[in-house]
């Protein structure tokens, strides 16, 4: 288990460096104009630096004046010591300016998930027992539904529902103006009514997909000997159902969920910025728009991390829940 | 004889036996269907495949046939004619400017006109260290020294000093005549009388020193150079040098108003009546009577604590709608009153609200009794009062009183002359203002109201559609069809000319006054609700909408099928490749995929889209890039499918038996093997087209994707995200959603339909 732990995590490492090989290649080609922006800002305010040192020391400092290769050697030896640097865009550390914003994104798509959990799962069990039946035809056809939604358009239609024409819930932000006048309750009431619909959109595209991963599995294992022998030993069908096809079912979502760890910290990007909810995604999007080289590279080393963490992890869990690979 | 009984035997019971009888078992009893027959069975008897079919079918008819049926090209701009306020005339407060009248053609006015404009700019500036006795002083060239002090009203007086003058005035000295000796070489013409030039020789002749001499009662004053040279000069306090006037004289009249206007005895005698607000006033022989009718005051708020005007109805009408549409804890709002932008301001201590313009000036709103009682408010305004105060709901005004419009009128009680302190200037070339709108804007910037009318000639105009060529950013030469406004002819081929009531409005700008009048522009069909011409309507750039949305289907479907052509193109060679060969080519092209799994999709999206429009790449080839783009990133999951199921079909049966004989192995994965995962394979082409519809509409909606000019559903939503569209427009962004949510459900689908026809294990 160790060494296969251990193999896992070199691969995942050599995989990780030369995606962000990738990714900082890309970046690099973006024109320079940032660069030169930024150095006559910082000379601007200060009459003893000249515009040329400055600009010649921000691209050393990045390692830009290098190559590729060499720049990227340079980042990757700043990287391991935990030094990744000034986000241009934000004028503050990268690692600060990334924690200060990562918590909103966690919270909500926690609790969307929680909410995905809650509402999947029963349904997609339901849709199975019942295949072909009114029921199942209802829910394939409201998880494709949901699969199809573009969540800008969910967004837009929900901010115009209830926030315009209906005037129950806010329009955008995570606090509204007279938020630090309120009681501690009200203040949590407030912060909690500016997430239903970010919380709404974010649960709502992924309805379809574990609904119907749920139904597919069910499916698979109703039609399985062992339910069947259940079956025909005379047990109740709730008891079938919940004890035997359930626990069997929980196989493959829970790895299927494994994967979904990377989602939750990515954020979602359009919800957060159509909310103007300022949360990694809305903060990484503008960054990147921007070319801002430090936080991009972090915000995309973090990313790959956690997705080889995630398939680290997925394998771990199917160990975990089924005895049968553990032997193997 | 056998044979024959059972020859006819077989012809009777063939002939005798009914078609449906066969034997059970009979073969022909099972009607054996191919493969690809069942899989259609399968799918037309599932209700959602036919659904999503019948979709795709017609998003597929809309976008590629819609366009030549509706006629609008992709980027084709839409005009109309639109009432608009346009800048027309141009007005200043005359507080600064000075008109100079010189008594005499031999006084040069531009000797005079720099020191006192100095006098009174430097006035101004130091207004607040004067106080009564404090003044400043200053000397023109000709020796006349004046005093400015303060006067109510925002005005400079200047008080000559060396002499008895009213202010304005400026008396001084007139040279009458130069001697040489006893020769005379210069006599000032009005004095150029042989008896007055007598007068003169023997004026001069009793001169013997140098002195400053008062020869006689009537100021004659001589002064004496040394040398040769005398200078004889008239000391005249009553005999006006320079006028200056700070009013702006609009004659009401015939010919002899106009010449009354540039009479500066008549000014003179006017403006002293002003000043003293006096009622009347005598010239050659004519009395006239001032009129002080538009009193010009300045209200001031005690509670905003500023300088306020009053709103027109109109303003009025929007602020309140503005207000109503306010959010319960909203203090500020904003809202476009005839093409300018205000501010709403709710004071939550005062419980009020008022209206601020950009340039800060405070306008309060108003209703019709309010302004009836201020209207009777300035009526009952006391000529030469200073200042009053203005109640009105509860609320006081402090009025500043200054010096008030008049209108001349003579013994008849005919309007002659128009006098204010405004001066107007028309802004097109070769207009003249007509009287009837100086006097009406007059009223109405001192009555503080925001519009007015007037009843004017102007020609009749029409819209006329006009076709031009135009070339767009990219060289291409497009035919626009635009709106030109035309002047109306009779029969003679002349414009025809009526009356008619123009509307005006008042704006402010940097001091200066704007006089804006509807006129009706050719401007962009923005934003227009649907009509005949445009099903959608128009949207922010005056496209059709319609239109749009059919070639926005034909981009996301083009994005769609070749991005998936892609996909499958590099899918399957490398899965199929990995698959077939196993052991160590499988391990390196799985790393190979591994990879390219690991490279995050959306911050690539985003990063490469920043770098293209740092590029400036031309929208045409940015879809190049962006379908190029997409398919290089999602090609592992089709790769890792068919590479699973080739590692399970290679171990079935039919491919030991294919490799015993012998087939190539080209023979063997492209005749064996990939038939048999096609079904897999298009099951995943249509999510995925589903999928990749998604992603391009979504690049689009945040500006990444297919940019402006060409159409793209996701982008014609990204125009929803500014408030007023998301509120009033829906025809612009929510049909494009709708369209984007079929066309994707339509594809999901018809994939899930494919799934269950080619997979009967689902079923029972």
């Amino acid at each position: 288990m160790t060494k296969f732990l251990i193999r896992r995590l070199i691969f995942g490492l050599i995989v990780i460096l030369l995606g962000m090989m990738v990714v900082y290649t890309v970046i690099r080609s973006m024109p320079a104009d940032y660069v030169k922006g930024m150095a006559r800002r910082l000379v601007a305010g200060n009459q003893l630096l000249k515009f040329e040192d400055v600009y010649q020391q921000l691209l050393e400092d990045y390692g830009l004046d290098k190559g590729i290769i060499p720049g990227y050697a340079q980042w990757v030896g700043n990287a391991v010591q935990g030094k990744f640097g000034n986000s241009w865009h934000y004028n503050m550390p990268v690692t600060q300016k990334f924690s200060d914003v990562i918590w909103w994104s966690v919270l909500m798509s926690s609790i969307s998930l929680i909410l995905e959990v809650i509402i999947c799962i029963p349904l997609g069990i339901l849709a199975a027992r019942k295949q072909y039946s009114k029921t199942d035809y209802g829910v394939t056809i409201f998880a494709l539904i949901t699969l199809s939604f573009p969540t800008f358009f969910l967004a837009a239609i929900l901010k115009f529902v209830f926030a315009l024409q209906l005037r129950w819930l806010p329009l955008v932000y995570l606090r509204s103006a007279t938020h630090q006048f309120m009681t501690p309750m009200g203040k949590v009431v407030d912060i909690a009514r500016h997430l239903i619909m970010p919380i709404i959109t974010l649960a709502f595209v992924h309805v379809g997909a574990l609904t119907r991963y749920t139904r597919t599995n069910m499916l698979d294992v109703l039609n399985t000997d062992y339910i069947r022998t259940a079956r025909a030993k005379g047990l109740p069908e709730k008891v079938v159902i919940n004890k035997h096809a359930f626990r069997n079912t929980l196989i493959p979502l829970v790895t299927y969920m494994s994967y979904l760890l990377p989602a939750i910290f990515t954020g979602a990007m359009i919800t957060e910025t159509m909310f103007s909810i300022p949360g990694i995604g809305k903060i990484s999007f503008d960054a990147m728009i921007m070319g801002d080289i430090p936080f991009a590279m972090f915000y995309t080393l973090f990313i790959q991390l956690l997705t080889q963490l995630s398939l680290i992890l997925a394998d771990i869990m199917y160990a975990a829940v089924d005895p049968r690979v553990r032997v193997n | 004889m056998l044979k024959r009984k059972l020859q006819h035997h077989e012809g009777e019971a063939a002939a005798t036996a009914k078609p449906e009888e066969m034997k059970l078992d009979d073969a022909r009893r099972v009607k054996v269907l191919s493969p690809g027959m069942l899989v259609y069975k399968r799918f037309i008897r599932n209700k959602l495949a036919i659904a999503g079919t019948i979709i795709l079918v017609v998003m597929a008819l809309f976008s590629i046939f819609g366009p030549m049926i509706v006629g609008y090209s992709q980027d084709q701009h839409f005009r109309r004619p639109e009432q608009m306020f346009m800048d027309w005339a141009q007005g200043s407060e005359n507080r600064n400017d000075w008109n100079l009248y010189p008594a005499d053609s031999s006084i040069k006015v531009s000797d005079y006109r720099i020191p006192l404009l100095n006098a009174v700019s430097k006035e101004k500036k130091s207004r607040s260290g004067l106080g009564a006795d404090a003044a400043a002083r200053y000397e023109l060239p000709n020796g006349t020294v004046m005093q400015a002090t303060d006067a109510n009203g925002g005005a400079v007086e200047l008080r000559v000093l060396n002499g008895v003058s009213n202010s304005y005035i400026a008396s001084g000295e007139l040279l009458v005549a130069i001697f040489e000796g006893e020769k005379l070489t210069f006599v000032h013409d009005s004095l150029n009388s042989p008896e007055l030039i007598a007068e003169l020789e023997a004026l001069n002749a009793e001169i013997t020193e140098s002195a400053q001499v008062e020869i006689s009662g009537e100021g004659y004053r001589a002064l004496i150079t040394e040398g040769k040279i005398r200078r004889l000069s008239l000391f005249l306090p009553d005999q006006p040098l320079l006028f200056m006037t700070l009013n702006a004289y609009l004659p009401l009249g015939g010919k002899d108003t106009a010449a009354l206007a540039k009479d500066f005895v008549f000014i003179s005698l006017a403006e002293e009546s002003l000043a003293e607000y006096l009622t009347t006033f005598t010239y050659e022989d004519i009395e006239y009577t001032l009129d002080y009718s538009v009193p010009d005051v300045n209200l001031r708020d005690a509670v905003i604590g500023r300088n306020i005007t009053l709103a027109s109805d109109g303003l009025s009408d929007a602020a309140e709608e503005a207000r109503l549409s306010m959010m319960e804890d909203e203090t500020v709002a904003e809202f476009m009153y005839n093409t300018e932008k205000f501010r709403l301001l709710y004071d939550t201590e005062a419980e009020r609200y008022h209206i601020e313009r950009m340039n800060g000036n405070i306008i309060i709103p108003t209703t019709p009794e309010m302004r009836e009682a201020y209207t009777e408010f300035l009526e009952g305004l006391e000529p030469g009062a200073q200042s009053d105060v203005f109640t009105w709901d509860g609320f006081e005004y402090r009025a500043n009183i200054g010096r008030s419009d008049v209108t001349v009128l003579d013994a008849e009680g005919a309007a002659v002359m128009h006098i204010s302190d405004l001066r107007f200037g028309a802004l097109g070339a070769g207009m003249t203002l007509p009287n009837a709108f100086i006097l009406q804007a007059t009223e109405a910037y001192r009555a503080d109201l925001t519009g007015f009318t007037v009843d004017m000639e102007a020609p009749l105009m029409e819209p006329k559609e006009t076709e031009r060529v135009v070339t767009d950013e990219f060289g291409n030469e497009i035919i626009e069809t635009t709106i030109e406004m035309v002047a109306v002819l009779d029969e003679d081929g002349n414009p025809i000319i009526e009356v008619q009531e123009v509307e005006f409005l008042i704006r402010f700008s940097n001091e200066l006054i704007y006089f804006q009048r509807e006129e009706t522009v050719v401007v962009l069909a923005m934003r227009g609700p649907p009509s005949k011409g445009h099903l959608l309507g128009t949207d922010v750039n005056g496209m059709d909408v319609l239109s749009r949305l059919m070639y926005g289907g034909r981009v996301s479907m083009t994005v769609g099928f070749a991005v998936i052509f892609i996909e499958l193109l590099i899918g399957v060679i490398i899965g199929g490749i990995a698959g077939f060969y196993g052991g160590w080519v499988d391990n390196a092209l799985m790393r190979f995929v591994d990879l390219f799994n690991s490279i995050p999709a959306w911050p690539m999206y985003i990063i490469i889209g920043s770098v293209l429009d740092a590029l400036q790449t031309p929208a045409t080839q940015r879809l190049f890039y962006l379908m190029a783009l997409l398919g290089l990133l999602g090609w592992t999951g089709i790769a890792r499918m068919v590479r699973g199921q080739i590692l399970t079909l290679r171990e079935q049966e039919f491919m030991v038996a294919t490799e015993a004989t012998g087939i190539r192995a080209g023979n063997r994965i492209f005749k064996h093997l990939v038939p048999n995962v096609m079904p897999l394979l298009i099951v995943s082409a249509t999510m995925g087209l589903g999928e990749i519809i998604l992603f391009e509409s979504t690049l689009s909606f945040l500006g990444l994707g297919v940019k402006y000019p060409m159409a793209s559903w996701g982008a014609m939503i990204t125009q929803a995200e500014q408030m007023y569209i998301m509120r009033t427009c829906w025809f612009i962004w929510v049909p494009a959603g709708c369209l984007i949510l079929l066309t994707v459900l339509g594809f999901n689908f018809v994939g899930d339909g494919l799934r269950d026809a080619f997979d009967p294990k689902m079923k029972r």
